[in-house]
Order: structure tokens, then C-alpha cells, then sequence
């Protein structure tokens, strides 16, 4: 035994030890980073620096048949020397991920696109401020003042239904007629924090915290099935006729799968709830020259344009909402906003968590 | 020749079970020790880093901070630790109880019956070792599911709005869990029943029992300390898988132990890793437990041994009418265990989008999934991935457990810790073993975290217990006279195992390679929390499908993967019949 000890001692010293040199080799502050570099011959470097990378790893929340592809394939026509390389996950799993990376100090991921996780990832230290031209497009209460991140599209959250399950005089036009009892056991939502956490955001956003409660009790009462996977999971899952009604769909996914011919259709509530979306670059990330030509596409007219014709709603204020989607902006079919920033999102998170699990985790 | 006598006729002589220490030298040899410091290396570090990230605060950085045992306290007091701790017993063990029920009834059908079609049994257990796990839950949960057809069928049949099965309950946990054992029981048993003495039963019929009664008091009575064994296998099995109360259990809130740990990695932000961390060191503790109380009862099996010496042979009852009703049976299990849920598949991997059964939804099949999954490079590097993951992590292993294998069974110096070392990583959920890997990886200081090569260190760790003891059976065959006389004639032990032991246990570690493979390919919690963008492989990337709403890529992606692995499968079962090796 006494020889075993001896010998593991020894292997897992060197284990640690070597540890120490793990501290990672941050970005040089120097005016040379492309991150923030913005001189006249800026695009000039980045075609370079990418050329010699080769390729750029995106990791992102839209979904990837719709979204992401499309985007991908794009720029890969647009800069053919550049690989890309995507990894689709819901945000919770995103953060998990990079914060791994980071504190393994091999960064993988050169660009985040996520929804929601703008202030985790800044507390963890994983990413650094960035400039691109194309960011003074963008209208300044969607950006952040420092760099951190920018955005890239919005999302318009609302209920959505099965057009065979729910006959036209019965479907619901408040959040108040979700309440009817006849919609019992048949209601599902996203049992995550871009789901049913966000909805009780919301709503404690728009009603103010008293009503919020007495509504959310209320809404408990329906048994509202909790599904732990991604929102669109949910529209699927109503879809595929299991449940009537969902809470808390991407506005634009029942849309599209409408289009393929799935009896399904969205709801919007007034108010309907507006989240904007965004990306963000990593203090090290393994090709930064690739990492900024992919950000300068994604918030590109051309990039934004790749979103339109997906079904996803640009960021960019040049690029329309394609006609489809006009049936679910709610300027244009008369209904409120309920904006929540990347910020207040974070800061009301504990509460509406601890709320969701008071009231409908059993 | 004894080894070989014993083994043809199915019995493991209890002489030549631990083989003699030959030659009885107490000199640790130099490759003793490298394959001690070797196992310490790979072995130790994840019990470390588990236990000491159980043990400290960590910062939003993701660095460790104070020691604390609030990890720990805050499990205890919480009120959900209870209802967590009811619902992974009674998974467990009504998963236990299902497979061993289907597995034991195909196993008495086929072996000791002459019922019509019993090889169909053999062939479905075979296809259905090579379905991924996700594919085949997720198989289920659409069949099964609200608006699946059993649902839309009992609906006709019996009126009424509401659906009557919900899948995402304890009951479908259970029943998933347990027809993805039940191939598994019916070929670990389907030997025993084969093997166990037919004049007790003769006995029996002569005193006048009829069919039942005989089955009860005799045969199952029999198998009873085997049929012991499996139900503790499986449920230890059930007791550290994740897909099923990941799948099925997370959405229906029926929390286990194995699913509490992903929810506080994923579901909150920032991961709880200090809390999954020690949620894991409690499972640990769980599962050492378990498989101590598995060993005292597997070394109890032998003690019912029926096959002797003198002359046996299995007799075929004769079921007379009932043939009918049994060939019914035999038709009927495989249908439910292997063609429902690839019928679902298929039928998923050719729609645009999921819907259930109908006329209607036969116009838009089509074959768009299996050409988006085909011409995408990341899907063919996944497949790639997998199958370098499996092959290298088969043959590191192979490698490993021929050698410790043959020392383990030898005797020799230090194999004693050897044997030790090689079996601890069984203690190890797969879940719980991948977070200890990512924590290693992540504080370990090497550049290795998300490459393939971190999958197959992985792979070894978990997969050495199995190599070990199918190296151990091989050497136990041969009888060590062979290599005394080696070492008459002059070699060491090194000659005498590169010469003598090995080229016999070439078939054995055929098996066992293939074995790992098998493992390797199909693992998804292991694999879950350490792989990378460059190192994807299929069986994770089906799981990530399910999760984004995937579903006709996933089953196009599963059918493809499916059919790639049976052909191991198939290979596999050839090797293990011809050298009649024991699987599992």
C-alpha cells in the first residue's frame, strides 16, 4: 500500500502542479486585439488573420435547422476560406459549456450567440468588449454601452395552439381566459429559465408583483405541464396533438411549421412579452480574426437578411420582419410590448424561480 | 485439460477459480508496477476532484473558494432529498422486476420449451442490443406518448377526451427502463435455464405436479439465486442510468437521484457544481454499497449448481396446446421489444415533422431527414468520432485487462491492488463519472478538456471493470500447467505470458474488445458533460436532437447508426457463441 501511496502522490503532483501554468494566456490589451481594433485597415486584417485560421466555432440558441444553418452557409459563401462549426443548446447548457472552457482555460467557442446570457457571462469573467462598424446600426437601447455584447435578433414570446384541438371560437384572447378551467392538464410550457421563468418575469413585469401572484396562483391550478427542453421542443410537443395550448413559444416557430403544413398557430397576449437576443466574444477565443468576421456578418444587413428569409426577427433596424411575421409584430397588429432587457431578465431570475418552484413544481 | 471439460458443459469448477499461484514469487515485477501507477493515475484523480468540489464553495469565476459542507447540509434538509430517494428505489426496482420477468419467460420459452419460432427470440435481442438508448426511449415516448397511437387506439375503443396513458410518469420510467433490460436478462439467462438439471423436474411429474406447479417449485426455484443476481444487476443498473429520468422523467417532475444531478449543471444558472458534486459522492456511497451487497450474492450463485458429472441434459417440456399460445408469445415479445419501437422510428425519420399515425401524414413521407443527416459533415464526423472513440477506447482497454487479467488470476505480486484499482471505477455512475472527468479536466491544468482523446480516457476508466473480468474468465480456462511448463523450460513470467497465455486468450479478448466497443459507442452521460465541438459523437448528438426538437434528423440519424451497430453487434455475438463466452 504504502508503495501505491508513493506512486499516486507522485502522478498527482505533477497533475496539479502543471495546473498552475493553466492560468490562460488572456487577451493581449494590446491595440493590435481585433476585438476592438479600428483602424482604416481593419477588414484587411481580419480577412488575413481568418485566412490563416481557417475557421470559426459558433456556438448558438437559434434553432438549427431554421436559423442557424442558413446563417452558416452563408457566410461560409461569403468568406469560402472560413469553416464554420456550430453547436446548438438551450442558454443554460451554453453557459455551462463556456464556463467550463473558461475555467479550463481551453476556450473552444469563438462566438456565443445566446438569449438571456449576457450578465452570467460577464460575472464569470468569460468574454471581452468587442467593436464592429456594423454595431452603429443598431438602435442604441438594444446595445450595450461597453461592448459586451450586441444584438442579433428578437424574440416575440406568446401562447400557441393546435389548430385541431382548439376550435376557432375557443381560442384564447387573454391572459386572463387561460384560466378557464376547460384548459386543465391541457397546457405545457418550457420548464426552464428561458420558459416558464421568463413567462412569470412577464408577467410580474406587466401586472406589477401583487396581481402577478394572485394570476400565477391561479394559473397553477391548470396543472401546466412542464417539459425540460427548449421552447421549441414545447411547440412540438403541441404539434404532435399531447397538449392544446403552450405558454411560452418563440412566436415565429409555430409560424414556420405552420407553413410546412402542422396544424398549429400562434397566439400572441397583449402584452407580448420582447426579449432581444445577442452576441458576444470570449476573452480567448481560439481564432479571433474568423470570431469578429463572423460577428461583422451576423449583424451585417446581409447576415440580419439570412434571419429574415429564416423567419426570425433581424435586429437590425434596416432589415424588415419578413411578411409573414408581420401577424405577430405588435405594432402592427395593435398590441403592447413587454420589453425585458438582457439585465432586468438576469436581476429578476432568483424570484421568478423561486416562484416557479412554490407554485408549480409539485 | 479440466478448464475446457468444465466449460463445455456450462459450469465453472469452483477448483479452478482463483487458479494456483504459480509461480509463488513475491517479487512485484516491473510491469505490475506501471500498470498500479498507471490505473492510480487514470483511477484516483475523479474521486479527487469529485470529492473536493463537493467540499468547496466555487465563485461565479468557477473557482474553488472556502471549504464548506453546505453542499452536503443543504441536500439533507431539503424537502425534495426524500421524495428523490423514494422515486429512485422504486424506479430501480420496478425496473428490475420488469426486465427479469420478460427476460425469464423468453429464457424458459426458448431453452426448455418447444414452442414454435424460438429463434426469433435470439434475433430480436440481438437487433436490440445495437438500438443508442436515446433512440429507442425516444421511440417509445412518441408510440407511448398523449397523442402516440396506443393512446389514439384505447381512445376509439373505450370513448372518452382524455388520454390514458402518461408516458412521463414513475410507471413509464419503469417500463421504459425495463424492456431496454429485458434482451439483456433474457440472454444472461437463457444459459441457466439451458443448463440446469432436468431430472428434479422429472421428479416433480412423477409425483404428479402439473406444468405450473413444476415451474414454480422447481425451476424457478432453481434459477432463483441467478435470477437474484440479475435483478440486482439491473437494478444497480437502473439505479445509475440517466436517459430515462432524463427523457421521461424529467418532464413528468419524477426526480432521481441520477436526473437531480444533470438538472443542477443545466437548469440553474450558474451550474451548481458544488451541489451536483455532492449529490454525486452520495451516489457513490449508494452504488459501493449496492455492488458490495451484488458481490456477496453473485459468489452465492455456484452453491445451486445442477451440472455434474455425471450425465445431464436439459429436458424439453412438452407444452401440448398451450405450444400455440406460447408461439403466440414468442411473437408477440420481440414485436413489443424491438419492431414497435423501430417501426416509430422509421415512421418519425420519414415525416418533415412529427405527427401521429394517419392516412393524411402518408403523403408527406419523404426522404429529406436521412439526406439533411447524410450530406452533413458534422453528422459524419460525429459517426466518425464515435467509431475512433470506440475502437481505441476497446483496444486501450483490451490491452490493459489481458494484462491485469492474467495477473489478477495469477496471483501475482501486488495483483491484490491491481485488482482493486481495475474494479473501483465501477462504484461510478456514468453521470456522476463524467462531472468528476470535467472537474478533472477543467482544474487538472491539461489542455485536453472537450478532444476526443479526454472521450477515450474517459472510455477506459469506465470500461476496465468489464475488461478485467472478461480477461479473468479467459485466463481462468487455461490451466496455468501450460505456463509451468513454460517456465520449466526456461521463461519468465513475461515469456510465459506473451508465449503461452496469451495466444489462448486471443477469443476471449476478441469478445472483449468488441464488448467495450459496444459500451463506448453507445454512452451518453458519460460522455454528456466533457465532449466538445470537435469531438461530437452520435449517441450525445441524439440526446442534443430530442433536447432542440430534432426529431426526424434524430431518427434519421438513429436508423443509420442503428444499422452501423448491428453489424458490430452481430460480430460480437458470433465471436461469443463460437468461443461459448459469457455476455454481459
Amino acid at each position: 500500500m504504502k508503495m501505491a501511496a508513493t506512486t499516486f502522490l507522485l502522478i498527482f503532483g505533477v497533475l496539479m502542479t502543471s495546473g498552475a501554468g493553466q492560468v490562460a494566456a488572456e487577451t493581449a490589451p494590446s491595440g493590435d486585439n481585433p476585438a476592438t481594433y479600428r483602424g482604416p485597415d481593419r477588414e484587411q486584417r481580419l480577412l488575413e488573420g481568418a485566412r490563416k485560421e481557417g475557421q470559426v466555432t459558433v456556438y448558438s440558441s437559434m434553432i438549427a435547422d431554421q436559423a442557424l444553418r442558413p446563417i452558416l452557409n452563408g457566410f461560409e459563401a461569403k468568406y469560402p476560406f472560413v469553416k464554420p462549426q456550430y453547436v446548438r443548446d438551450d442558454p443554460p447548457q451554453q453557459l455551462q459549456k463556456v464556463m467550463a472552457e473558461a475555467r479550463a482555460g481551453r476556450m473552444v467557442v469563438d462566438v456565443l450567440e445566446s438569449t438571456g446570457l449576457e450578465v452570467p457571462v460577464r460575472a464569470a469573467g468569460i468574454n471581452q468588449p468587442f467593436w464592429s462598424p456594423q454595431t452603429e446600426a443598431y438602435t442604441t437601447e438594444h446595445r450595450d454601452p461597453e461592448g459586451y455584447w450586441a444584438p442579433t435578433r428578437f424574440s416575440y414570446l406568446g401562447a400557441c395552439y393546435n389548430t385541431n384541438l382548439v376550435k376557432p371560437g375557443e381560442v384564447p384572447k387573454s391572459f386572463e381566459e387561460l384560466l378557464d378551467p376547460k384548459w386543465k392538464g391541457k397546457i405545457a410550457w418550457s420548464s426552464t429559465v428561458i420558459g416558464a421563468m421568463l413567462f412569470i418575469t412577464g408577467v410580474r413585469n406587466f401586472m406589477g408583483e401583487e396581481k402577478a401572484l394572485a394570476y400565477l396562483q391561479k394559473l397553477a391550478k391548470q396543472d401546466i405541464a412542464p417539459i425540460a427542453s427548449a421552447n421549441r421542443v414545447v411547440v412540438d410537443r403541441v404539434m404532435a396533438g399531447e397538449y392544446a395550448l403552450c405558454l411560452d413559444s418563440f412566436l415565429h416557430h409555430p409560424i414556420i411549421s405552420a407553413r410546412k403544413g402542422a396544424p398549429v398557430a400562434p397566439l400572441p397576449l397583449d402584452p407580448v412579452l420582447t426579449v432581444v437576443s445577442s452576441v458576444m466574444l470570449p476573452k480567448a477565443p481560439p481564432h479571433p480574426y474568423a470570431a469578429m468576421l463572423f460577428i461583422d456578418y451576423l449583424l451585417s444587413k446581409d447576415g440580419q437578411a439570412k434571419l429574415q428569409s429564416a423567419d426570425y426577427f433581424p435586429a437590425h433596424p434596416g432589415v424588415a420582419a419578413s411578411p409573414d411575421l408581420g401577424k405577430i409584430v405588435p405594432e402592427k397588429i395593435g398590441l403592447r410590448q413587454n420589453f425585458i432587457s438582457p439585465a432586468k431578465m438576469n436581476a429578476d431570475l432568483p424570484k421568478s424561480r423561486a416562484l416557479y418552484q412554490e407554485l408549480f413544481a409539485k | 485439460m479440466m478448464g475446457h471439460a468444465g466449460r463445455l458443459d456450462g459450469a465453472i469448477i469452483p477448483a479452478e477459480r482463483g487458479g494456483k499461484a504459480y509461480p509463488a514469487t513475491r517479487r512485484v515485477s516491473l510491469a505490475v508496477v506501471l500498470l498500479i501507477a498507471l490505473l492510480c493515475a487514470a483511477v484516483i484523480p475523479p474521486f479527487v476532484f469529485l470529492a473536493y468540489s463537493s467540499l468547496h464553495q466555487l465563485d461565479p469565476t468557477g473557482a474553488f473558494g472556502a471549504l464548506t459542507f453546505e453542499h452536503f447540509s443543504t441536500i439533507f434538509r431539503s424537502r425534495a432529498f426524500g421524495s428523490t430517494l423514494v422515486n429512485s428505489v422504486a424506479y430501480a426496482l420496478g425496473s428490475a422486476l420488469l426486465a427479469l420477468a420478460i427476460g425469464a419467460a423468453q429464457a424458459w420459452l426458448a431453452e426448455r420449451t418447444d414452442a414454435f419460432l424460438r429463434q426469433l427470440l435470439y434475433v430480436a435481442s440481438i437487433v436490440s442490443l445495437g438500438i443508442p438508448y436515446v433512440l429507442y426511449i425516444v421511440a417509445w415516448l412518441l408510440f407511448l406518448g398523449k397523442a402516440g397511437p396506443l393512446n389514439a387506439l384505447l381512445l376509439q375503443l373505450f370513448g372518452g377526451t382524455e388520454p390514458y396513458i402518461n408516458v412521463y410518469s414513475l410507471s413509464g420510467m419503469i417500463f421504459i427502463e425495463g424492456m431496454l433490460w429485458s434482451p439483456l436478462a433474457f440472454l444472461l439467462l437463457s444459459p441457466v435455464f439451458r443448463n440446469s438439471d432436468a431430472s428434479f423436474e422429472e421428479a416433480a411429474s412423477i409425483c404428479g405436479a402439473g406444468l405450473l406447479s413444476t415451474l414454480r417449485h422447481v425451476t424457478l426455484r432453481m434459477a432463483r439465486p441467478a435470477l437474484l443476481a440479475l435483478g440486482l444487476l439491473v437494478f444497480i443498473k437502473a439505479s445509475e442510468s440517466f436517459e430515462v429520468p432524463a427523457l421521461v422523467g424529467l418532464p413528468g417532475s419524477t426526480i432521481v437521484l441520477t436526473s437531480t444531478i444533470y438538472q443542477r449543471l443545466t437548469l440553474d444558472m450558474p451550474p451548481d457544481i458544488g451541489s451536483a458534486s455532492a449529490f454525486g459522492v452520495l451516489l457513490l456511497v449508494i452504488m459501493a454499497i449496492l455492488l458490495q451487497i451484488y458481490n456477496r450474492v453473485a459468489a452465492q450463485t455456484h452453491r445451486y449448481q445442477t451440472v455434474t458429472g455425471k450425465g445431464y441434459r436439459p429436458r424439453v417440456i412438452r407444452l401440448g396446446r398451450w405450444r400455440y399460445a406460447a408461439g403466440a408469445l414468442i411473437v408477440a415479445i420481440p414485436f413489443i421489444v424491438v419492431v414497435v419501437p423501430l417501426a416509430t422510428i422509421l415512421w418519425a425519420a420519414l415525416l418533415p415533422f412529427y405527427e401521429p399515425l394517419s392516412v393524411a401524414a402518408i403523403s408527406k413521407l419523404g426522404f429529406g431527414n436521412f439526406v439533411q443527416v447524410l450530406n452533413s459533415q458534422s453528422f459524419r464526423d460525429s459517426i466518425a468520432n464515435s467509431l475512433i472513440l470506440g475502437a481505441s477506447a476497446a483496444t486501450v482497454v483490451t490491452a490493459l485487462a489481458a494484462i491485469a487479467g492474467w495477473c489478477v488470476a495469477r496471483r501475482v505480486a501486488g495483483s491484490r491492488l491491481l485488482d482493486l484499482l481495475a474494479t473501483l471505477p465501477l462504484v461510478f455512475p456514468a453521470i456522476v463519472l463524467g462531472l468528476a472527468f470535467l472537474e478533472l479536466f477543467v482544474h487538472g491544468g491539461t489542455q485536453i478538456y472537450g478532444s476526443l482523446f479526454s472521450l477515450v480516457i474517459v472510455s477506459v476508466v469506465a470500461y476496465i471493470p468489464y475488461g478485467l473480468r472478461y480477461a479473468q474468465l479467459g485466463v481462468i480456462q487455461i490451466h496455468p500447467e501450460l505456463e509451468e511448463a513454460a517456465a520449466i523450460a526456461g521463461a519468465g513470467h513475461v515469456g510465459a505470458f506473451f508465449r503461452i497465455a496469451l495466444p489462448l486468450l486471443v477469443p476471449a479478448m476478441i469478445s472483449c474488445w468488441l464488448f467495450v466497443f459496444l459500451l463506448a459507442v453507445r454512452a451518453v452521460s458519460l460522455m454528456l458533460l466533457v465532449v466538445g465541438p470537435d469531438s461530437q459523437v452520435v449517441a450525445v448528438a441524439l440526446f442534443d436532437f430530442w433536447n432542440n426538437g430534432q426529431i426526424g434528423e434524430l431518427a434519421a440519424l438513429g436508423c443509420v447508426w442503428t444499422a452501423i451497430v448491428t453489424v458490430f453487434t452481430v460480430a460480437f455475438l458470433i465471436v461469443a457463441r463460437r468461443y461459448q463466452l459469457p455476455i454481459g
